[in-house]
């Protein structure tokens, strides 16, 4: 499998509108990249000028090696799997996925052998003969992932491809994606605004925002470590709680609260006194032993843990507690933050303190 | 000895890469023998077209009628029968045959009739046989030797797509009941065909290191 090389790509389209600001990245040989964001923020537009869909107005992009900047789709040796899987509906199963190959005039034998071999890879050997309406929307999917295999090609790419299904089946075809991806060792690129799905499948993920790559890195120095304020609120459910305020005395003071901070902590943030800041904390480092009230709005109990809603002062905050709680609207509790897992963040630039 | 059923690959043995090629025709239609099938429907039809352009008095008597039955019929069964063989129905190719053997003795009615000016199907004393085609105007000869090779390609056609949809119809078959049998399987067979072929990468490897 290839590397790609994307290199300060830039898309602006005729009326002047600029979708992708400056993307660059090398994906290595086997990479799962996901590419995750707000609808709108340019990241299948970057798909598709990978894919050669969309013109690339700035910057190179090398596919092992080979520029391909202007090269056409069908010379660019990738495939695409869309949201809608864009199945031929008087084609059977066999057909669609050997459809490619009949097309480069391959061999019949040939073009069986490939087809069966991606048929047991994704369990689709009893669907062969059926047309697309007969399959459940799961079962589209994988044969478009199947027509997709079967080209063997150098970089996949999928764009939303899980959009369409519901829940339930879409935990079990992230799983299927996550085990193709280990038999196949390729080259993904894949486009989501599903964070569950980026986390869960990424090697590396690329969060989007209005055009600009916000970060770049594996799930967890996303979870763990976000860049900024974007980051840290699009990556992790529920969303991370933020709270304005500022430093004074060794204190983090908002207009709710006040909260001690811890020598490290302090050390980190000794040229932001009197500074405005933002503080960041998850749902799940808020702890039921401090300093802070909180008063409870509702429960939602997961079953494995709880999710309480209810505000600090004003603030709304969501907590995630990992016992079963029965709080009723009104009740008045004290809580924490982990101080391992408190995230602080400049006001003006919204970029993480470090 | 010759062994038309060998010949024909009524008889092959099942070797990994037959196996594979038969293998295919559980998840293909038989395209080609429905399109031979098709294409002398359409053959058919380029000759009623022609023969029924001719001047209405040439032919007016009830064989026309009969004329009439025999074209439907065989475009009917045809496609019918197009249909059957592209699922590799044996059934169907006998159909097919039959077809075929019709569009030869269609040959020996009308446009052989044709081709000695008349006498046996109408009086040539009171028509004269011409047709306008394609812009120019074709006499008894020409008119017969085009509707003979109508005739005999659409025969042709027909006869092929039976004898192709036999074939692989009875290949089928044959590949089924081994299957069933335990005789071979399709994986393995895949796995011998990609061994050897890895096998062949190899030593081309070597001998080009």
């Amino acid at each position: 499998m290839p590397e790609v090389n994307l290199r300060h790509l830039d898309k602006i389209y005729d009326g002047g509108v600029q979708a992708v600001y400056d993307f660059d990245m090398d994906i290595n040989d086997g990479e799962f990249i996901v590419l995750v964001g707000p609808s709108g923020c340019g990241k299948s537009t970057t798909l598709r000028m990978v894919a050669g869909l969309e013109d690339i107005s700035k910057g190179q992009l090398v596919i092992d090696g080979k520029d391909c900047t202007r090269l056409p789709p069908k010379d660019r040796d990738i495939a695409m799997v869309f949201q809608n899987y864009a199945l031929y509906g008087h084609m059977t199963v066999y057909e669609n996925m050997a459809f490619s190959l009949t097309l480069r005039k391959e061999k019949k034998e040939i073009i069986h052998r490939k087809v069966m071999a991606a048929a047991e890879i994704l369990d689709l050997k009893t669907q062969l003969n059926k047309k697309p309406r007969q399959l459940s929307g799961g079962q589209r999917q994988r044969v478009a992932m199947g027509r997709a295999i079967v080209r063997n090609p150098k970089v996949f790419l999928f764009d939303e491809p899980l959009s369409n299904l519901d829940a339930q089946l879409r935990g079990s075809m992230r799983r299927e994606l996550m085990l193709l991806h280990k038999k196949l060792n390729a080259t993904i690129i894949y486009v989501t605004h599903d964070q569950t799905e980026a986390l869960t499948l990424a090697d590396r993920i690329v969060c989007m925002s209005m055009g600009h790559v916000q970060q770049i890195g594996r799930p967890i120095e996303l979870y763990e470590k976000p860049a900024n304020t974007f980051v840290a609120t699009f990556i992790g459910l529920p969303p991370m709680n933020m709270f304005d305020g500022k430093i004074e005395g060794g204190r983090f003071v908002s207009a709710n609260f006040e909260y001690p901070l811890t020598e490290g902590q302090r050390e980190l943030l000794k040229d932001y006194e009197g500074k405005p800041i933002i503080l960041g904390v998850r749902p799940e480092n808020i702890v039921r032993d401090g300093t802070v009230d909180f008063r409870v709005e509702n429960n939602e109990n997961l079953g494995m843990n709880t999710l309480v809603h209810g505000k600090i002062g004003t603030k709304i905050v969501v907590c995630k507690f990992a016992e079963w709680c029965g709080y009723k609207y009104g009740d008045m509790i004290k809580v924490g933050f982990d101080p391992e897992k408190m995230h602080f963040f400049d006001a003006e630039t919204t970029k993480a303190i470090r | 000895m010759f062994d038309l059923r060998e010949k024909l690959g009524l008889n092959r043995e099942m070797t990994s890469e037959n196996i594979i090629r038969t293998d295919v025709f559980r998840y293909k239609r038989n395209k080609l023998a429905s399109g031979l099938a098709l294409l002398g429907l359409f053959i058919n039809c380029l000759y009623l077209m022609l023969f029924y352009g001719l001047n209405y008095q040439t032919y007016a008597n009830p064989l026309i009628g009969l004329s009439v039955l025999c074209n439907l019929v065989v475009l009917l069964v045809t496609f019918l029968a197009s249909e059957g063989v592209k699922v590799y129905n044996k059934k169907y190719c006998w159909l097919l045959l039959a077809v075929a053997v019709v569009q030869i003795v269609r040959i020996f009615i009308y446009p052989l009739d044709i081709a000695r000016g008349g006498g046996t199907l109408f009086d040539p004393g009171t028509n004269v046989i011409s047709v306008r085609y394609f812009g120019a105007t074709l006499g008894p000869a020409s008119l017969s030797a085009i509707l003979i090779i109508y005739l005999v390609l659409s025969a042709g056609c027909i006869l092929a797509s039976a004898v192709t949809g036999y074939i692989r119809a009875v290949q089928l078959e044959s590949f089924n009941k081994g299957l069933a049998e335990g005789k071979f399987t399709v994986e393995g067979a895949i796995a011998e065909v990609s061994a050897k072929e890895e096998a062949a990468k190899d030593s081309g490897e070597v001998e080009n290191a």
